[in-house]
């Protein structure tokens, strides 16, 4: 068992067990709990399942970060199982994998850290815009003034890069001014802003969780041209490990058990009494008792780890007698087009720059047609040369190998660059996707699998494909060729939320607007379980957001 | 003869058993390969880049799925048992006869799991035994990321 860094306090606290805060998972989520609680003085345990990477172990190896799962579980151990379209069949050996990062800092040291505040009319969506039939559709158990001063905080603390623009869809900021200036931008991102600019579309400075200058702790961005699905070399990037987890440590009062797979929380007179869980390095089962719990395993993991721990008080699983567990769960609507750009478009030298971000959101249609609409994220693609390979191997459905195949690469390499336009709208919540137990699989701790439903609402698919035809005319104008992409009805596996949504009704939600259990007294979720509604945005500024909010709280009760 | 031993060893040790043939299996492989990836006067190509070397390595990895291993020499196999004189043919040859097994599905889907793994080969971190001096990237003007790799397979499995 590794405990970092060994102190006398952390050597004694298996033996004597006196924890205030056991924290599951040690991700976005994870983080803040850790950090606010162990600067306030308490005893605070992370329990994560993977292991501890210092900032020297990462690489911008591709094989091991992009094409292996050395930093997931391997499928055949722990998989999930899919419901989807009436078919139901595990994730073994199949494309998906609903795992995304499971060391200490979890997916949020892979992020690519596009950081965009909810809107205002996030909270209320319902109220804004009313029903859509068979989605479950309410408002939020809080408003967007509750939650903006804790964006302000993740914008210091964990470290937002970026610059306030006047715009009709950017929420209200107290402050004007970003805590770091926006990341360099690539020479493209003013061909980017003269072409929407001709077409009428505001294009607007992405903010990133990168750092822009060094701090004590962490130096800034070096632009490696390989950041999503690496960790980063430089702490710049705003992980829960560099952000958080790695200063709380130096307060004393944070133990981050790595290799530690939780299996159950087990419940005694409406509390949680301890967990139980694997220490990996040791093959052992051991047990940990806190004063109070915080799950942030992210939202599928979450779900499952409640249900399973089921007690003869919550014979459903724990904090489910609503029933509401996994219920709702939430990912992104939309899709991804591509397209190529050459010295056709810009001048060739300018565009193959390597590393510089383009960072450019366009929000012009987050409402459209009186409905909730969506952003559209830019990008060009990252060095990734096995990928960017790869891509080219077919031309006219046949397969381009030898002199033909070095030619078509070296074109790729030198003359050429992928676009890449994300769009983001709300995934609806609704009865056709949630989280139960497969219980007749189980992964290699013996434990019931996850059973993910994953059907979109039709209307996600309805949104996305009416940005797509704004999206189109933006491409069509900036003169890329080769587009390629769509609109999917499609999760994608690394943003998830939801599954636990919060409200003020225990009948129909399954956490309180502090993020605690309606039915379990000491029980905590925050990763982001508890959205009801998504947002059509990435969502781990969210999860930090909030996770600081309940952090406030836990400190006034603790 | 050492090498030979070494070669049906490591198969076995891969749980990779039946492949008929299996050492002419490897060579079919190998052979495929470097007619897909040739050393040109432009650019270094499987023999120049260790690819076989580089499959060996990943191969035993448990990241690599032993039905992707099996796949692997199965396609080799078939190409063996359907062109039997694969091995001594010359380039014209050969690039008829891969053309033809590219007509079937199978075929095709082995190829471009060739394509793949060769790709992996020329342009994943030298750690692996492929990439020799880093001259797949060289081919083709790319730069060498930062950090490279310290261990192969992160830290996790390294
Ligand atoms: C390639 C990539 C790019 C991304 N880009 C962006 C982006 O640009 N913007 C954005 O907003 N978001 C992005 N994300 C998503 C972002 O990483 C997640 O939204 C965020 O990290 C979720 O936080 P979380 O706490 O829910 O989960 P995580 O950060 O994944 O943390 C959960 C942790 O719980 C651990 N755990 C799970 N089960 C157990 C168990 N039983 N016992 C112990 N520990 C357990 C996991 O190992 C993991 O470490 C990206 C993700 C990926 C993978």
């Amino acid at each position: 068992m590794v405990t970092l860094p060994p102190n006398p306090w952390q050597r004694l606290l298996l033996a004597k067990p006196v924890v205030d805060v056991c924290i599951i998972g040690s991700g976005a989520g994870g983080g803040p709990i850790a950090y606010e609680l162990s600067r306030a003085g308490k005893k605070v345990v992370v329990l994560e399942k993977g292991e501890y990477y210092k900032r020297s172990d990462f690489s911008k190896d591709e094989i091991a970060y992009t094409k292996r799962s050395i930093i997931t579980p391997s499928r055949s151990k722990e998989f999930h199982t899919i419901l989807q379209e009436g078919q139901e069949y595990p994730t073994t050996h199949t494309h998906w994998n609903f795992w995304n990062g499971n060391i200490v800092g979890g997916s949020s040291n892979f992020m690519s850290g596009f950081f965009h505040r909810l809107h205002p009319d996030d909270f209320r969506l319902y109220s804004k815009f009313g029903a859509i039939e068979g989605a479950n559709i309410v408002d939020w158990a809080i408003d967007y003034s509750d939650l903006a001063p804790y964006y302000d905080t993740v914008e210091r603390i964990v470290g937002v890069s970026g610059v306030y623009q006047n715009a009709p869809f950017e929420p209200p900021r107290q402050h004007p001014h970003f805590p770091y200036p926006p990341t360099q931008e690539h020479p493209i991102a003013h061909l980017i802003d003269s072409v929407a600019h001709t077409i009428g579309i505001q294009t607007l400075v992405t903010p990133r969780a990168i750092l822009t200058h060094d701090t004590p702790m962490r130096n800034k961005c070096y632009y490696s041209n390989y950041c999503g699905s690496y960790g980063c070399s430089s702490g710049a990037k705003g992980s829960a490990l560099e952000a958080l987890l790695n200063p709380a440590l130096q307060t004393g009062n944070l133990t981050i058990i790595p290799n530690a797979h939780v299996l159950k929380l087990h419940e005694q007179k409406g509390k949680v009494a301890y967990v139980s869980y694997i220490d990996k390095d040791l093959n052992l089962k051991r047990t940990l008792k806190a004063k109070v719990f915080v799950v942030a395993a992210q939202a599928i993991e979450s779900a499952r780890l409640l249900l399973n721990s089921t007690s003869s008080n919550f014979p459903n699983g724990l904090a489910n007698n609503s029933g509401q567990v996994g219920k709702n769960l939430l990912f992104s609507g939309g899709g991804t087009l591509e397209g190529t750009l050459t010295q056709k478009q810009c001048d060739l030298k300018q565009l193959m720059v390597e590393g510089l971000f383009v960072n450019r959101v366009i929000k012009d249609f987050y409402a459209i047609d009186n409905q909730k609409g969506g952003i559209m994220e830019l990008h060009l693609e990252h060095a990734n040369p096995i990928r960017k390979a790869y891509k080219s191997i077919w031309h006219d459905n046949k397969l381009l190998w030898g002199e033909a195949l070095y030619d078509r690469l070296y074109r790729r390499f030198n003359d050429e660059k992928r676009l890449t336009l994300e769009i983001f709208n709300d995934w609806l919540p609704h009865d056709g996707c949630y989280v139960t137990l497969d219980t007749k699989r189980h992964d290699c701790y013996g434990m019931p699998v996850a059973k993910v439903a994953i059907a979109s609402h039709p209307h996600n698919e309805k949104i996305g494909n009416r940005l797509a035809l704004e999206a189109m005319k933006f491409f069509k104008a900036l003169g890329v060729t080769q587009i390629e992409g769509a609109i999917t009805p499609n999760p994608p596996s690394n943003l998830q939320a939801g599954g636990c949504r919060f409200g003020n009704d225990p009948k129909s939600s399954v956490l309180n607007k502090e993020c605690k259990s309606h039915e379990v007294d000491n029980l905590y979720i925050t990763d982001g379980s508890f959205m009801p509604t998504g947002g059509s945005l990435p969502y781990t500024f969210s999860i930090y957001a909030n996770s600081f909010r309940v952090a406030q709280h836990l400190k006034a009760i603790l | 003869m050492k090498r030979r031993v070494f070669l049906l060893a490591t198969l076995v040790l891969l749980g990779v058993k039946s492949f008929g043939s299996g050492l002419p299996n490897h060579r079919v492989l190998v052979a495929t390969l470097e007619h897909l990836f040739p050393t040109t006067s432009r650019f270094a190509g499987a023999k120049a880049l260790g690819f076989w070397g580089y499959l060996q390595f990943v191969m035993r990895h448990p990241s690599f799925s032993s039905e992707d291993v099996h796949f692997v020499f199965e396609g080799a196999k078939r190409l063996a048992d359907e062109y039997p004189l694969f091995l001594i043919y010359a380039p014209p040859q050969k690039e008829m006869v891969l053309r033809r097994f590219e007509e079937t599905l199978e075929g095709q889907e082995w190829l471009s799991r060739l394509l793949y793994y060769g790709l992996e080969a020329m342009l994943g971190d030298p750690i692996y035994g492929g990439n020799t001096k880093m001259q797949g990237w060289r081919n083709f003007g790319h730069t060498p990321p930062k950090p490279m790799a310290k261990t192969p397979f992160g830290k996790a499995c390294g």
